[in-house]
C-alpha cells in the first residue's frame, strides 16, 4: 500500500459520495482523506452514544479511531466486503459494539445490549487486548534503529514488495537480497526483543 | 543444515516443494514451529501498529469542521487585521527619515560569483541578531517585499569566513511556520510550539524524541525539515524534504519554497535560481513574491 495524497478532501468526499466502491477502496489503501471522510462521517454517532452512555470526549475520540481502525483492517483482511454494506454504515455498526462493550465493562452483564447484526464478525474484547498487545510491538518497534524501522516499515505498512524497494531506491540496499537479509535480522532482533519483556511467553 | 524461509511461507510464497519441505520440519522441530509462531503473531502485531499509527496521526491532524472551523476563520481574520494595523501603522512613524542617518547596503553581487566559497569575506562578521528591527517597504523592488523578520541560520560549515553570503541569505529568508491553514495537534503540538518560538535546538531535541517513539510520519518529517533548515542544516532538511515530494499537494507551494531554501543553505545558489524564477513567474504562487525578491538579491 503506497501512500496517495491525490484530491484536497472536498472533491474527494464529493467523488465518493457517488461512488462508494472507490470509498471503499480508497480506505482498504489507508488513504488520509478517506480516513478522515470515514471519521467524519460517524463523528456524529460517536458522539450521540457516548453522550447516552456517559462515556468521557476522551472515549469518543478512541473510539472513531479504534472504529476506523478495524473498519481499514477488516476490509484489508476481506472480513469486510463491499458487497456486505457500505463503509459508513459497517463503522457505525462497529462503533455500536465498542460502545456497548464499554457500557458492559462498566455497569452488570445482565443489563440488555443491543444486537448488531451488521458487525456480527467483530469481537471488541479480542480486538481491545490485541490493541494493547500491538501498542507494545509499536514501543519495542521504536528501540530498534531507524534503518530498520524503515525496512519493517516499507513491507508491513506500505505492502511493498522487495524489488519494488530497490528499483525506487527507498534503502541504501541494491539487491533483494541484501535487502530481505537485513529485513530478516531486525525482524529477528524484533522477535528477541519481545521474548525479553515477556510478549510472547506461552508461544 | 537446511535454511527455511519464514517470511516467504508467512506471505504464501513458497512453492510447492518448499511449502512440504518447510511443514515437515514444523512438525519434526518444535523450536522451529515455535519461532514461526512467534514471527507470525509478532509481523501481524506490528502490521496492525502501523496502520494504527498512521490513523491516529491522520485524525488528529483533522482540520476543524463545522462551527470550529467558522471561529478559527473569525480568529484569523481578526488576527490578520491586527498584524495589519500593527505592520502598517507603526511604520508610517518608525520610517520618518531621520537626519543624518545613512542605511547599509548589500554590496552586489556578480552573477558568476554566486557560491558562498566565492563570496568575498568581511573581516569582521557582526552577531546574527535574534530578530530584525523594522524596515522600509521596498517600493521600487517589484516584490515590493521588505527583508524578512528574522535573519538566514548560520549556515554550516560557512559561519566565519563568508560573512557576505550570510548577508544575501538575510535578506531573502522568508522562512513560514506552521505552513498555511495547518494546526499541529498531539503530539506535535509541543514541539510546533517550540518551532514557531524559533526554539530549535529544544525543538530539534523533542523531535528526536518523537522519532524514536513512533513511526515515521509526513507530519513528523515537515517539523524535522523545517526544523533543520533553520538551523543550517540545508542538506539534511533537504533529505526529509525530498521524502515529502508529491505527499500532499496543499503543501506543494510551502515546499518548493522551502526546499529552494535549502538549497541556498547546501551552497547551491544555481541550482536554486531556476526554481526562484519558476514560482516567481507562477501567477498566485503563495511564494511569488518571495521568489521576486530573492531574485533582486541574487542578481
Amino acid at each position: 500500500m503506497t501512500l496517495r495524497f491525490s484530491l484536497p478532501l472536498k472533491k474527494e468526499e464529493q467523488k465518493w459520495s457517488t461512488d462508494k466502491q472507490a470509498f471503499y477502496d480508497a480506505l482498504g489503501r489507508a488513504e488520509p482523506a478517506a480516513i478522515r471522510a470515514l471519521a467524519g462521517k460517524i463523528a456524529y454517532d460517536v458522539k450521540q452514544a457516548t453522550q447516552h452512555a456517559a462515556l468521557s470526549a476522551e472515549d469518543a475520540e478512541e473510539l472513531v479511531n479504534d472504529a476506523v481502525m478495524i473498519t481499514i483492517t477488516n476490509i484489508q483482511n476481506q472480513s469486510f466486503l463491499y458487497s456486505d454494506f457500505s463503509p459508513v454504515a459497517y463503522a457505525k455498526g462497529v462503533v455500536r459494539k465498542l460502545v456497548a462493550n464499554k457500557v458492559r465493562s462498566k455497569k452488570p452483564r445482565h443489563e440488555a445490549l443491543e444486537d448488531f447484526e451488521t458487525t456480527s464478525d467483530i469481537n471488541p474484547e479480542a480486538y481491545l487486548n490485541n490493541k494493547e498487545l500491538e501498542q507494545l510491538v509499536g514501543k519495542l518497534l521504536g528501540k530498534l534503529e531507524e534503518n530498520c524501522r524503515q525496512l519493517l516499515r516499507l513491507k508491513y505498512f506500505e505492502n511493498l514488495r522487495d524489488k519494488e524497494i530497490v528499483e525506487q531506491n527507498l534503502t541504501s540496499y541494491s539487491s533483494t537480497t541484501s535487502l530481505k537479509s537485513k529485513r530478516n535480522q531486525c525482524m529477528n532482533k524484533l522477535i528477541e526483543i519481545a521474548n525479553e519483556t515477556g510478549l510472547l511467553d506461552g508461544i | 543444515m537446511k535454511s527455511f524461509d519464514i517470511e516467504s511461507y508467512l506471505d504464501g510464497q513458497l512453492s510447492d516443494d518448499e511449502l512440504k519441505a518447510f511443514q515437515q520440519e514444523m512438525q519434526e522441530n518444535p523450536a522451529f514451529a515455535r519461532a514461526v509462531e512467534q514471527q507470525r503473531i509478532i509481523s501481524q502485531h506490528l502490521r496492525n501498529q502501523l496502520l494504527r499509527a498512521h490513523v491516529t496521526a491522520v485524525l488528529k491532524e483533522r482540520p476543524p469542521t463545522g462551527p470550529a472551523r467558522k471561529w478559527w476563520l473569525l480568529g484569523g481574520t481578526l488576527l490578520l487585521l491586527l498584524v495589519v494595523f500593527l505592520l502598517v501603522f507603526p511604520q508610517t512613524r518608525k520610517d520618518a527619515p531621520v537626519p543624518g542617518e545613512t542605511k547599509k547596503e548589500i554590496q552586489p553581487t556578480a552573477p558568476g560569483n554566486l557560491t558562498p566559497e566565492n563570496v568575498p569575506g568581511n573581516p569582521a562578521p557582526e552577531p546574527a541578531p535574534q530578530s530584525r528591527p523594522s524596515q522600509p517597504i521596498a517600493a521600487n523592488r517589484p516584490s515590493g517585499l521588505r527583508a524578512p523578520d528574522y535573519p538566514a541560520p548560520n549556515i554550516r560549515g560557512q559561519q566565519d569566513g563568508n560573512s557576505a553570503w550570510q548577508k544575501t541569505l538575510d535578506q531573502l529568508w522568508f522562512t513560514q511556520f506552521p505552513p498555511q491553514n495547518t494546526r499541529f495537534n498531539a503530539p506535535f503540538s509541543e514541539v510546533a510550539q517550540l518551532l514557531a518560538a524559533r526554539d530549535f535546538p529544544n525543538a530539534f531535541v523533542e523531535l528526536e524524541i518523537l522519532e524514536q517513539q513512533q513511526a515515521q510520519n509526513d507530519t513528523l518529517r515537515l517539523l524535522k525539515a523545517y526544523c533543520l533548515l533553520e538551523m543550517g542544516e540545508g542538506a539534511e532538511a533537504l533529505r526529509y524534504y525530498d521524502q515529502l515530494e508529491g505527499r500532499e499537494p496543499q503543501w506543494n507551494a510551502y515546499l518548493e519554497w522551502h526546499r529552494t531554501l535549502g538549497l541556498l543553505a547546501t551552497g547551491e545558489p544555481k541550482k536554486a535560481l531556476p526554481k526562484f524564477r519558476k514560482m516567481a513567474n507562477t501567477p498566485g504562487h503563495p511564494f511569488q513574491k518571495q521568489s521576486l525578491r530573492a531574485l533582486e538579491v541574487l542578481k
